[in-house]
């Protein structure tokens, strides 16, 4: 090529080239490229001398140069000169002569500077972002440790965003809240925040106020919001900044103690509340009614004005003893009011102590008991003689018990083939029940009664009946019904109406073998025990004896065998309870409980069906007396 | 001194972690704050004392930062005896990168020695953490050490690369 046409080449296009020897050694046939490259003028360089970037890179050299390949190219290197050059290498097989190659470089140091700038500023731009999307970790994180509800708002009052306590305090996201408004979020209070808002922004500094709202889950809570604002182009010029304060707790613990003040004031008893050193900082409107002294008068003054006089010193050291060792005293106490007047008060006072365990204040409750004190003192005085009149009582009743049991009949007329048994359990108490067995010239005369009452009352009535019963028998025996209706006669007329009584009143005769006539006055069955096994209740009965004027009394006639037994008793016993509350009865029970005592002897036969009504019994106690009268034809 | 070795030095990892900056700290003992970004290869060499006896010739071959925009040509790695993978302590992604440069590494060269420069540490607080988190992700890629730099105040640098040319006297002395 000629020289001007390779001068033009390498000036106008930056094309440059060398010769390569199979040495890998230089020959510059092409002075411009010394230049370009700043080489002094050196022939049969060693390749890798002159360009080192292409050491490593000999083997591809070598293949170019033994036509393996056409061509290798080692593109944008970069070299400093006089400035910076960019060049691609390329390295050509000589088509005309083995063993031989060109290297040609190719100057691209404008483009490369002009793909430097643009990639420069897109990396500036990468590493610009990554800082901003770090900046908004670090302050998402900061926002997010807050351990408060923070929340950011536009200057129209739209959400932009908020901590992650936010959504968790209010239970709104903060895609939920993003671009609304308050009044959406928090309708209660929504007036409330727009007029903060637009004062914040009017104003400037900080706002902070008290608000309730209602969280997502329906739920109201109290909160101090605290907002203040920054100025931000992107956000219309203005960024509300509120930080919440949770004072649910607060709120709710002022409303409890404005119960528990409101309790204090109305208590119907009197509290004062005292410092450590015992002076008086509150006393509500009853301790006035009880000392008759203001609250103003009191506060600041020392309880101990409230001394009557009648405690000594040992009292007081006591009671401060007791509030010092066991945290509380309480006692009655004799204060005196303010117009003179001794008041007996039943006082507590005890100690109020902070978290440390450290005595703060005293609390002193006393409650007005001298009315109550002169009524016991007056009953005390009472207590003597009332004594006195119980213990004549009950000597009393001792001696009409004594009188009622030497009114019992001990002893039975003795009788050839008939045996007579009787078993009786009274009560403490004096009972109503009697009997009588007098004897006639055909048999015997048969009276069981239970008079209504117990103690001296019925023991006096019992006495009466005896009197009364035993002094017309004789006229009536063998008419048991007229017996009954003349004993009815006596009773209503003689006696108070409201005790009565029931009776059987029978005559056993022995005159065609053995047969029982008798009169029943409202009284249990007596019962016919056959020798057989055979059981029943005989006769029937008439009203109780003693309330009506003119009663009438039919007679029942019975035939008793040889070995039968016939009994007697009164309602003790088929009224008789067991823990169960269960009662024996008047029915078939009561004939099957009998049958069951049945022994070969009345002696033995009364003694098992007095044991089964123990048994019976059990736990239980005795309600009324137990009266249970037998005769045996033997 | 003799001098008799040659070898090819490939600095790798994501743009703007400080490659050149490392080179020109170790070739020119010097540091610049601005940063332009580097185009294609740029070699320098750099003579070096191996041992009293020995010197070598380190060319150290600063290539433009790979990213999923700008891949490195394969020519640029071909015939290195070892290579360089700097990452920036300040940008995590530049650590979490490092085992993707070590792959490319080896698929040019299986048994290149490659050294990880943990860089920027004259920016961070307690960078010795981060060696653990480098080594942690480069675990079985043959690492031959894992050590902080600082281009701007040169810690590390000189040991980063004597330990380098130790190692590749060591490798030759043994062929």
């Amino acid at each position: 090529m000629p020289d001007g046409a390779i001068k033009i080449i390498s000036s106008k296009f930056g094309i440059y080239y060398a010769a390569l020897s199979s040495s890998l050694t230089l020959s510059f046939t092409d002075r411009n490229i010394q230049d370009y490259l700043g080489l002094k003028e050196l022939n049969d360089e060693y390749l890798t001398d002159i360009f080192p970037e292409l050491f490593g890179l000999e083997n591809e050299i070598y293949d170019v140069l033994n036509k393996k390949k056409e061509k290798f190219s080692l593109n944008t290197i970069n070299r400093t000169v006089k400035s910076e050059i960019f060049f691609n290498l390329h390295a050509f097989s000589d088509p005309e002569k083995e063993n031989s190659a060109f290297i040609i470089i190719e100057d691209i140091t404008e483009g490369s500077l002009s793909l430097r700038m643009v990639q420069q500023k897109r990396n500036e731009m990468i590493l610009r972002n990554n800082e901003l999307i770090r900046r908004e970790e670090f302050i998402t994180t900061l926002l997010n440790t807050i351990p408060d509800p923070v929340f950011y708002k536009d200057s129209s009052g739209r959400y932009i965003g908020c901590n992650r306590e936010f959504e968790n305090f209010t239970g709104f996201s903060r895609d939920d809240i993003a671009g609304k408004v308050s009044g959406i979020l928090f309708p209660e209070s929504h007036d409330n925040y727009d007029r903060f808002d637009r004062e914040l922004i009017n104003h400037g500094g900080s706002v902070n106020y008290e608000a309730g709202i209602i969280k997502g889950n329906g739920e109201k809570f109290y909160v101090i919001i605290n907002k203040s604002f920054f100025t931000d182009a992107e956000y219309g010029g203005t960024v509300i900044v509120g930080v919440m304060t949770d004072i649910t707790s607060r709120k709710q613990m002022e409303e409890q103690l404005q119960i528990l003040g409101t309790a204090v004031e109305h208590s119907p008893v009197g509290i004062i509340i005292t410092d450590q050193k015992g002076n008086i900082e509150y006393s509500n409107p009853r301790f006035s009614e009880i000392s008759g002294y203001s609250s103003a008068e009191v506060i600041g003054q020392n309880p101990r004005f409230l001394k009557s006089g009648f405690h000594d010193n040992e009292f007081y050291l006591n009671l401060w003893n007791a509030v010092s060792n066991a945290g509380i005293w309480s006692g009655e106490i004799l204060n005196k009011r303010k117009n003179g007047d001794l008041a007996w008060e039943l006082a507590s006072i005890s100690p109020l102590k902070d978290a440390e365990g450290n005595i703060t204040h005293y609390v002193g409750i006393e409650e007005d008991i001298t009315e109550l004190k002169e009524t016991m003192n007056m009953l005390e005085a009472n207590r003597g003689e009332l004594k006195g009149r119980i213990d004549t009582m009950e000597k009393n009743l001792m001696i009409a018990r004594i009188a009622v049991d030497a009114l019992l009949q001990k002893d039975f007329p003795r009788i050839k083939s008939l045996d007579i048994e009787c078993r009786y359990l009274p009560l403490e108490q004096i009972g109503g029940d009697f009997y009588s067995v007098i004897p006639d010239e055909n048999g015997v005369n048969i009276f069981i009664c239970d008079i209504s009452g117990h103690g001296v009352a019925a023991a006096l009535f019992l006495s009466l009946l005896k009197y009364f019963s035993e002094s017309i028998i004789g006229e009536y025996s063998g008419r048991p019904g007229r017996y009954l209706e003349e004993l009815n006669f006596i009773y209503w007329n003689k006696i108070i109406s409201s005790y009565f009584f029931t009776a059987v009143a029978g005559n056993l005769s022995f005159k065609n073998g053995m047969n029982f006539t008798f009169a029943n006055g409202g009284h249990p069955h007596p019962v016919l025990l056959k020798e057989n096994g055979e059981i029943f209740f005989i006769g029937d009965n008439d009203t109780v004896v003693g309330v009506f004027e003119n009663q009438k009394f039919r007679e029942f006639e019975t035939d008793i065998e040889k070995g039968d037994m016939l009994l007697f008793y009164t309602d003790g016993i088929p009224e008789t309870h067991n823990s169960s509350d269960n009662i024996i009865g008047y029915d078939a029970a009561l004939l099957e409980f009998f049958l069951k005592g049945k022994r070969d002897t009345l002696e033995e036969t009364m003694d098992a069906i007095i044991k089964q009504i123990i048994d019976f019994r059990g736990e239980t106690n005795q309600e009324d007396d137990i009266l249970l009268l037998g005769f045996h034809y033997v | 001194m003799a001098s008799g070795y040659k070898w090819k030095v490939v600095m790798v990892g994501d743009f703007a972690v400080g490659k050149t900056s490392l080179v020109r700290r170790f070739v020119y003992d010097e540091f610049s704050d601005s940063y332009l970004t580097t185009i294609g290869v740029k070699v320098t060499k750099k003579e070096v004392a191996v041992s009293d006896a020995i010197s070598a010739d380190l060319l150290l071959w600063d290539i433009a930062g790979s990213d999923k925009f700008t891949k490195i040509l394969p020519e640029y790695i071909r015939g290195a005896s070892a290579g360089i993978i700097v990452a920036d302590l300040t940008r995590r992604n530049t650590i979490e990168n490092i085992p993707e440069h070590a792959e490319l590494l080896r698929s040019e060269n299986p048994y290149m020695d490659i050294y990880v420069a943990l860089n920027k540490s004259d920016l961070v607080e307690n960078a010795e953490e981060y060696v653990e988190l480098a080594e942690d992700g480069t675990k079985g890629k043959n690492i031959k050490l894992t050590i902080t730099t600082s281009a701007k105040d040169g810690s590390n640098i000189d040991d980063l690369f004597t330990r380098l040319c130790n190692s590749l006297l060591e490798g030759v002395q043994n062929e």
